[in-house]
C-alpha cells in the first residue's frame, strides 16, 4: 500500500506536466497558477484525491452574460463595445479555463423587458450590462441583487461613480464603462479649441460652424455658469435654479440665431455632419470617439473639455454601463460572477480596454497612463473632475416627467415659448417628481 | 469544405448548457419540483381516489387531471408568492395546462354533438393537427424560457449544398410540412362541408376540384417552405437535373402516376362516383364487372367492386393509358337486356306488344330511349325474344332486370301465353335389358352402356 502511494505521489507531478504539454491552450509568458491547477484538477486521479475538499481557488462552471445591442448607436461604436466584451471574455476564459462564458446580445429595445420576464421565472443571465439610468428601476423591482462590498473591489473605482451604483447605501451595480461629454473639433478648421463659451460664440460668429446637441440632460453642462445646479450635492433652490435655467436657455437661444450655430436634438445627426466636415465644433461623447476618429483621422480630430461659462467650468453628466447581478444565482454562479466583475474592473483589464478604445476613461482609478502618450486620457480626466453622476433618486425624479421637461426645453431654446416661463415649469416638474 | 466547417453544433450545446445552468439555480429547481409534484398529485387523485363517480366524460378526456393540476399549481403559486420566490415557470405551466384544458373540453363537446363522418373528422384533426400544434407551442415555450429561440432555431448548424440549414429549416420541412398538409386537408374538407350543395358543380366534379385544391395548397406550402429556407438556386438546379435522370430511370412510374392523376382530375374523364367496367382494365375479370370510383388520388384511383364491395387501388397511369368503359361520362344511363321464349303456338306480334307495354309501365325504365322487344330466333322449343331497356340507376341493372322478368312472367301468364321449357323423350328398344346391381353393390361391366 505504501509503495502504491509513493507511486501515486510520483505520478501526480508527472501527469501534471504531461497534461500541461498536451493542452491546447497556448503558453503565456506569465505563469498562470490557477490555470495549471485547473488542468491538474481535471485529472481523475487528482479529483479522487481532492474529494470532499471545497475547490475555492479554481472556479468551474458556466457564466451567462447579457449585453444590450444599442439600436441607436453607430455600427462602429457597437462593434467596439462588442469586441471589448469578446476580448474580455476570452481573457477571462483563458485565466479560468474551467469556466465557460455564454454571452448573449439582445436589442436594447426589449432587453430590459426580456430580463424582467426571465427574472420572474428565476432564470436570466448571471450578469447583465445595464445602462446606469436603469439601475434604480431594476433595483426597485427587485430584479437585481445588492452586491456585498467585501466581494468586489469597489475601492479601486473612481469616487464620482459611486452615485451610479449606490442605492440607500447599498451597492447594486459595478461600473464597467464611463461616457464623458467632451468638445470635438476639426483641426483643419480650428487651430485651438475654445476654452470659454464666449470664445465658442466668437468662433461661431467668425464663420466656424458649431453645434451643441443631445437631450435636456446632455445640455445641462452650461447651467453651472449661471450659478445653478440641477443635480448633485449642491442643488440650487427653486428661484436660483429657475433663474439659472432661464439664463442658459436664453444663451442657447441667442447663439442658435447665429447663422453658423445649430442646436441638435439628435446627436447622431450632429455627429454625421461633423464627420462630413459640415460642422467644425460639436459637443461629443467619449464613447463616440472611435467612430469620429475612424472617419476624420487621428490628425484631424481634436478633443477638448467643454468650454467654461462665465468663468465656471462646465459640469457635464457622467453616463455609462454597469454590471448588475441576478438575484437567483446559486453560490457557485455568484462566485464566478463576482470573479468576472473583479476581472473586468481590474487595473490591467481597464488599461487594456482604454488602450483598445483610445478614448475611454477607465473606471479603475489606478489605471494610469502617460499623458503625453495618450493625450485624450488627460482631457477625459479633466472633464471627469467637473462632472456629476445622477443618483437613484435624481434619476427617478427625472424619468417621471422627462418627456415633458424635454419638450419645454426644446420649445424654449427654439424661441417658441418664453424662457422664463419654461424654466419655471421645468423646475416645477422636477419638484413634483421629487 | 471539411466536416467541421459544415457542421456547427454550438447552438445546440449552448442551449443544453443554458438548461443545465438554469437547473442549478434553487429557484428554478423548486419551481420544477412543484410543477412535477402537482402533475403527479393530480394523476394520483384522479386515478386512485376517483373523486367524481361516473364522470367518464371528464376522465376520458384528461380534463379532470388538468383541472386538479391547475388547482395544485395555483396553490404552489400562492406559496411561492408568500415566500417572495420567483413563480414565472409555474404561471407558464398554468397557462399551458389551461390552454390544454380548453382544447380538451372544446373537442370533447364537439365530438359529443357530432356524428358519423363529422365525428371521425374532428377526432382525426384533433390528433393530427391541433395537438401537434399545441405540442410545438409548448416546445417553443420551453426553448424560449430556457434559451434563446433565435440562436437555437435560426443559427445554421449544417452547410449542405452551399446552403446553410438551421434547426428551424429542418422543422419547417418536417413538422411544418406535416402540419401544413393536415391544415390543407382540413381547410378543403371544411370548405367542402360549407359549400355542400351551394354550387353548380356536380358532386363528382366538386370532389375532383377539392382534391386539386388540396394538392395545390400542399404544393404551394412546399414551395413557400423551400423559398423560406432559401435553397441555393444553382444547387437546386443541379439537384433537379440529377433528379431528372433518377426520374427517367427509377421514378418513372411514380411520376407517371402523379402526372396522370393531375391530368385525370383536370380533364374530369374519371371522377369519384363514376361507374366503370373493370373488365376493360383487367382481362381476367368477368366480362361485366361494375365498379364505382370512390376516390381519385394523385397516385392511384380507388374503385369499389359492386358485386362483392371489395376495393381496388389502381395506379393512375393505367387509367391514363388504357381504354376505360364508363357509364357515367356524359349520360347516366345504361342499357340492359333480358331474354325469354314463348311456345310455338303463340302470336309473336302480340307477345311483342304485350311485353313492350308491360315494360314501359316500370317506373325506372326510361321512355327515351324507348324499350323494345325483338323476336330474335326460332329456338328448339320456343320462339325467342329479347327485351332491351334503359335505366338511369347504373348500379341497379340486376335489380331492375329481375323486376322486369317478373313483370313479363305475369303478363304472359295473364294472357295464357306459355313459356315452354326444353323436354327430352327417351325411346328404349325392345331387346334392351336393364341389369340389376349385383349383391356387392358393384355395377356389372355392362351397366355403363346406358
Amino acid at each position: 500500500m505504501r509503495r502504491f502511494f509513493r507511486c501515486l505521489f510520483l505520478l501526480i507531478p508527472v501527469t501534471s506536466v504531461v497534461l500541461q504539454s498536451c493542452s491546447d491552450q497556448s503558453s503565456t509568458v506569465t505563469p498562470n497558477l490557477a490555470e495549471y491547477r485547473g488542468q491538474v484538477n481535471e485529472d481523475k486521479i487528482s479529483k479522487s484525491l481532492t474529494q470532499g475538499v471545497p475547490q475555492t481557488s479554481t472556479p468551474s462552471g458556466t457564466l451567462t452574460i447579457w449585453t444590450p445591442d444599442y439600436k441607436g448607436l453607430n455600427e462602429v461604436v457597437q462593434d467596439k463595445i462588442n469586441s471589448t466584451i469578446t476580448d474580455l471574455i476570452a481573457r477571462f476564459e483563458n485565466r479560468y479555463n474551467l469556466v465557460d462564458v455564454i454571452w448573449k446580445k439582445y436589442p436594447d429595445t426589449y432587453i430590459y423587458k426580456l430580463y424582467s420576464d426571465r427574472i420572474n421565472d428565476g432564470l436570466g443571465p448571471d450578469l447583465f450590462l445595464a445602462h446606469n439610468f436603469m439601475i434604480p428601476e431594476l433595483s426597485r423591482n427587485n430584479e437585481i441583487s445588492s452586491i456585498p462590498r467585501q466581494h468586489i473591489k469597489f475601492k479601486s473605482l473612481r469616487s464620482r461613480l459611486e452615485n451610479s451604483y449606490t442605492i440607500n447605501g447599498q451597492a447594486y451595480a459595478v461600473p464597467f464603462l464611463i461616457n464623458i461629454q467632451l468638445l470635438c473639433y476639426n483641426r483643419l478648421k480650428v487651430k485651438d479649441p475654445p476654452s470659454t463659451f464666449s470664445a465658442l460664440a466668437d468662433l461661431s460668429q467668425s464663420g466656424v460652424s458649431t453645434a451643441i446637441g443631445g437631450t435636456f440632460l446632455d445640455q445641462m453642462w452650461g447651467l453651472s455658469g449661471f450659478g445653478a445646479s440641477i443635480f448633485g450635492t449642491n442643488i440650487s433652490d427653486r428661484s436660483k435654479l429657475a433663474h439659472g435655467l432661464k439664463g442658459w436657455i436664453k444663451t442657447l437661444y441667442q447663439l442658435d440665431q447665429q447663422p453658423n450655430f445649430a442646436l441638435f436634438k439628435n446627436s447622431t445627426a450632429m455627429n454625421k455632419y461633423f464627420m462630413q466636415g459640415q460642422l467644425s465644433i460639436i459637443t461629443c461623447s467619449s464613447i463616440d470617439l472611435p467612430l469620429l476618429r475612424e472617419k476624420l483621422g487621428d490628425e484631424t480630430l481634436g478633443v477638448s473639455t467643454l468650454p467654461s461659462i462665465n468663468g465656471v467650468a462646465a459640469h457635464s453628466r457622467l453616463t455609462g454601463a454597469s454590471f448588475v447581478t441576478n438575484p437567483y444565482m446559486n453560490q457557485n454562479q455568484r462566485d464566478i460572477a463576482y470573479r468576472f466583475i473583479n476581472f473586468s474592473i481590474s487595473t490591467d483589464q481597464q488599461q487594456q480596454i482604454a488602450i483598445d478604445w483610445g478614448s475611454l476613461l477607465p473606471v479603475n482609478k489606478n489605471a494610469e497612463f502617460n499623458h503625453k502618450l495618450l493625450p485624450i486620457y488627460a482631457v477625459s480626466k479633466q472633464a471627469y473632475s467637473h462632472s456629476f453622476q445622477l443618483n437613484s433618486s435624481e434619476i427617478n425624479a427625472l424619468s417621471a416627467n422627462f418627456n415633458a421637461i424635454q419638450d419645454l426645453f426644446d420649445d424654449a431654446t427654439s424661441g417658441l415659448i418664453d424662457p422664463d416661463n419654461a424654466s419655471q415649469q421645468i423646475v416645477a416638474l422636477l419638484e413634483v417628481s421629487q | 469544405m471539411s466536416v467541421n466547417q459544415q457542421i456547427n453544433l454550438e447552438p445546440l450545446s449552448n442551449f443544453v448548457t443554458e438548461i443545465l445552468h438554469s437547473l442549478q439555480r434553487p429557484a428554478v429547481g423548486v419551481q420544477l419540483l412543484l410543477i412535477a409534484g402537482s402533475f403527479l398529485l393530480a394523476i394520483v387523485v384522479v386515478k386512485v381516489l376517483n373523486p367524481i363517480k361516473n364522470a367518464s366524460f371528464f376522465q376520458a378526456s384528461g380534463l379532470l387531471t388538468s383541472f386538479f393540476s391547475l388547482i395544485f399549481l395555483s396553490v404552489s403559486n400562492v406559496i411561492l408568492t408568500a415566500l417572495l420566490l420567483p413563480k414565472g415557470l409555474i404561471a407558464d405551466s398554468c397557462s399551458a395546462i389551461l390552454l390544454l384544458a380548453i382544447l380538451l373540453l372544446t373537442f370533447r363537446l364537439i365530438i359529443r354533438f357530432s356524428h358519423g363522418r363529422h365525428q371521425r373528422l374532428v377526432i382525426c384533426y384533433r390528433d393530427r393537427l391541433v395537438f401537434p400544434i399545441f405540442i410545438c407551442y409548448c416546445l417553443y415555450l420551453f426553448v424560449q424560457t430556457f434559451g434563446d429561440p433565435n440562436e437555437f432555431l435560426f443559427t445554421p448548424i449544417l452547410n449542405l449544398f452551399a446552403t446553410p440549414f438551421s434547426i428551424a429549416d429542418g422543422l419547417s420541412l418536417t413538422v411544418g410540412m406535416f402540419i401544413w398538409i393536415n391544415f390543407s386537408s382540413l381547410f378543403v374538407q371544411t370548405l367542402e362541408m360549407l359549400l355542400d350543395g351551394q354550387h353548380a358543380l356536380t358532386l363528382e366534379a366538386s370532389k375532383a376540384l377539392y382534391t386539386l385544391l388540396r394538392y395545390g395548397l400542399i404544393g404551394l406550402g412546399l414551395f413557400v417552405i423551400v423559398g423560406i429556407i432559401g435553397v441555393n438556386p444553382t444547387v437546386f438546379g443541379l439537384i433537379t437535373g440529377g433528379l431528372s435522370v433518377g426520374i427517367g430511370l427509377g421514378l418513372k412510374e411514380i411520376i407517371s402516376n402523379f402526372l396522370g392523376g393531375i391530368w385525370l382530375l383536370i380533364e374530369g374523364s374519371t371522377k369519384p362516383g363514376d361507374i366503370i367496367n373493370l373488365n376493360s382494365l383487367d382481362n381476367s375479370a368477368e366480362p361485366f364487372l361494375l365498379a364505382k370510383i370512390t376516390d381519385c388520388g394523385l397516385r392511384a384511383v380507388t374503385v369499389t367492386n359492386v358485386s362483392d364491395h371489395s376495393e381496388r387501388i389502381i395506379p393512375n397511369n393505367i387509367f391514363f393509358s388504357n381504354q376505360i368503359t364508363t357509364y357515367t361520362k356524359n349520360h347516366n344511363i345504361i342499357a340492359r337486356k333480358t331474354y325469354f321464349g314463348v311456345s310455338y303456338g303463340s302470336d309473336p306480334a302480340m307477345v311483342i306488344q304485350l311485353v313492350t307495354n308491360a315494360i314501359k309501365m316500370h317506373p325506372e325504365v326510361l321512355s327515351d330511349p324507348p324499350p323494345s322487344t325483338t323476336f330474335i330466333a326460332y329456338g328448339d322449343s320456343s320462339l325467342n325474344f329479347y327485351v332491351k331497356f334503359f335505366i338511369q340507376d347504373v348500379m341497379g341493372g340486376i335489380r331492375v332486370t329481375s323486376e322486369l322478368n317478373l313483370l313479363i312472367w305475369e303478363t304472359l301468364k295473364k294472357h295464357a301465353i306459355e313459356i315452354p321449357f326444353p323436354q327430352r323423350t327417351l325411346h328404349f328398344s325392345d331387346n334392351c335389358s336393364i341389369d340389376q346391381p349385383n349383391e356387392e353393390g358393384v355395377d356389372s361391366p355392362d351397366s355403363n352402356f346406358l
